[in-house]
Order: C-alpha cells, then sequence, then structure tokens
C-alpha cells in the first residue's frame, strides 16, 4: 500500500462514441460509494467510470473488514448499482465486480488497455439489452396440522405421518421445479442470453416457499414489456408455485465471458 | 394460489412487475439479496490494485457470510 489518502474505485466500463452520452451534468449530479463524485478515466478505445475513495476505506484490510460488515457492504453495494444503474440508463455499459479498486488512473488504463478486445465484445453482446431476473418459490409446505393421535398414537403412526410430509414436500418442489423448467424455456426464446444464478436461501430471500430457480436474462430493451407479460401470465396460471420478476438490472450477469450457447433449460442444475 | 409477490426484502414496492414496465431502471427499492446475487457474481472480474490478495470466491464467501449472519444471528447457516 502506498501513503497514497485516495484510491480510485471502478464501477464498469463504457465506449466512447457515447461519452457524449454522459452530460457534465448528470455526473456532476451523480454520487458513488463513500458520497464519491463520478469521473471518467479514457483507457483507449473505452471509458472506465471511477471514483476518488479514501484510502483508509478502501485498502486491504478495510475491504477485508467491510465485506463482513452487513452495514458497510449494503451501502458500498447500493451505491455501486447507483451508479452502474444510471449510466445504463443512458448508454451501454459493462459493470465490474463489486469492490474493485486502483491505487491511480495510470493503473486503470493500463488494465483496461489490457483487456480491451473483451470490453469491446462485451459491450457489443450487451448493447441494446436489459438484464431481468426471474425466480420461481414453491409455495409455503400446506403441512396439514398434524392430526391429534390419529392413530394409535404410536411412534409408527408419528413416523408414517413425517414419510407423508416429507413426499408433500418433494411433491411441492417438484411441482415448482417443473413450472421454472417451462418459464425457462419461453423466458430463454426472448432473449438474447441467460445465466442460472444459485438459489436464494429461505431466510435471505424473504420468502415463505423455497426458491428452486433463480436466473438472469438479457432481454432486448424494446422486447421488455413483451417479457414481462410473459412472466405475469405465467405467474398468474402456475399452481403451487410463486414466479418473481426482478429488474431491469444493467447487465451485470453478462459481463462476463459469453457462455456456450444456452441449448436446453436445465433448472436441475441449481439444485443446492 | 399463485402470485407475483410485491416486494422482497422491502416493505416498499420492491420489485413490483407493474412498477418495472416500460420504466426502464425505474426508483425502487432492490432487495439486497438480489443485489449481491449480481453484484458479487456478477459483473467483469478485473484484477485490482487492492483486492489482489482477496480470491473470488473469498469476497463472496465473506460477504454472503455477512449477510446470513445479519439475517440470522444466531444461525450458522449454509448460504
Amino acid at each position: 500500500m502506498t501513503a497514497e489518502s485516495t484510491l480510485l474505485y471502478c464501477y464498469a466500463i463504457a465506449r466512447p462514441p457515447v461519452a457524449e452520452a454522459f452530460p457534465p451534468v448528470e455526473l456532476a449530479d451523480l454520487r458513488g460509494v463513500s458520497g464519491s463524485e463520478v469521473d471518467l478515466v479514457r483507457c483507449g478505445d473505452l471509458l472506465a467510470v471511477v471514483s476518488p475513495v479514501p484510502a483508509e476505506e478502501f485498502n486491504e484490510s478495510a475491504l477485508y473488514q467491510g465485506l463482513e460488515d452487513i452495514t458497510w457492504l449494503e451501502e458500498v453495494a447500493r451505491a455501486h448499482n447507483a451508479v452502474v444503474d444510471a449510466l445504463a440508463r443512458l448508454s451501454v455499459v459493462v459493470p465490474l465486480r463489486l469492490a474493485t479498486v486502483y491505487l491511480d488512473d495510470h493503473r486503470v488504463r493500463a488494465v483496461v488497455r489490457e483487456r480491451q478486445e473483451e470490453f469491446s465484445a462485451a459491450l457489443d453482446h450487451v448493447a441494446g439489452h436489459l438484464e431481468w431476473g426471474l425466480k420461481v418459490h414453491t409455495e409455503p409446505a400446506p403441512h396439514p396440522a398434524r392430526q391429534r393421535d390419529s392413530g394409535d398414537g404410536s411412534g409408527r403412526s408419528y413416523l408414517r405421518q413425517r414419510l407423508a410430509e416429507r413426499r408433500t414436500d418433494e411433491g411441492v418442489r417438484q411441482r415448482a421445479l417443473t413450472i421454472a423448467t417451462e418459464l425457462d424455456e419461453v423466458a430463454s426464446a426472448r432473449a438474447r442470453d441467460r445465466r442460472y444464478h444459485r438459489p436464494q436461501s429461505a431466510a435471505l430471500s424473504n420468502s415463505r416457499g423455497e426458491n428452486v430457480f433463480n436466473a438472469s436474462y438479457l432481454v432486448p430493451i424494446n422486447a421488455a414489456d413483451e417479457f414481462i407479460d410473459l412472466a405475469h401470465r405465467f405467474a398468474s396460471n402456475a399452481e403451487n408455485a410463486q414466479v418473481e420478476v426482478t429488474g431491469p438490472w444493467a447487465p451485470y450477469s453478462f459481463a462476463l465471458d459469453p457462455p456456450p450457447r444456452a441449448g436446453q433449460a436445465q433448472p436441475e442444475a441449481v439444485h443446492e | 394460489m399463485s402470485s407475483v409477490p410485491a416486494s422482497t426484502g422491502s416493505e416498499r414496492g420492491g420489485t413490483d412487475v407493474v412498477a418495472g414496465a416500460g420504466n426502464p431502471l425505474a426508483e425502487r427499492e432492490i432487495a439486497l439479496v438480489d443485489l449481491l446475487d449480481r453484484l458479487l457474481a456478477g459483473g467483469v472480474v478485473l484484477a485490482g490494485d487492492v483486492t489482489l490478495s482477496i480470491a473470488e470466491v473469498d469476497l463472496v464467501h465473506i460477504s454472503l457470510r455477512a449477510l446470513i449472519t445479519s439475517v440470522s444471528p444466531e444461525s450458522s447457516q449454509e448460504v
């Protein structure tokens, strides 16, 4: 670590022809992580979107601590998203992962130039698209209240009941997965690309049911309404499952290397 | 009953489908868990000067641990 008092936090990469699309006023109004100003660093044919941030908050040991601190994590994540979101509204951007920090603008240029071709390809891939999320949750398990001593009150009747409950749970899960598979198929047909995320743990997703499917779709901006309608129709027809839509997002999930062309829907792959 | 829940993780608006329609990137409260799905598992990974020694997996792991701890302080639940 140097003794410098500021570091550069990088949010995203954009392309200069659209630099004019970032009116200085818009940038001036924007506040990034730690309430910092948002700036552009020209890197050859590309632009890095950055903020000067206090070194004492973003040096290595501070980052380690910060990532374990939910308050800090949430603030930085929301600030990061606010900047990327605002830019994605104005232009085409490829978002960077949370907490990508450099010593200075020379370092930013060096790193971005090194991967210029990848960024250009990624910008081409996402141009004119935004990301939408689809999640499928099971309906909360409808365990009928355990009948009190329905049988002879023995251990055997208790076990029989537990077994029946387990079968019910598995049935509920399978039905949700079937719905997810169908949804994935029709959604993929309207998307340029797709990524599967890990299913969210029930505690985190704040859902009453189990999350069995969690995916992102890269949808043409002018087809967004159609995509939402589709998800909506699916949600109202689906029994035994809850369908949830999130978005639109900047194309976070599609910033990495192009995936193998999504062929078959396979929600099974998202099992824990 | 099947429905599109009006919100996840927040009392306000959340991820309502209707609110999002035709209103790209509209103001809305995003569930942190959905945000971290994207900010930690998505986005281009550049080797930052500062995070060089924080392995990618660690970044995700550490943050999710923080998230889970905040949700259920008493449990050491698997993600």
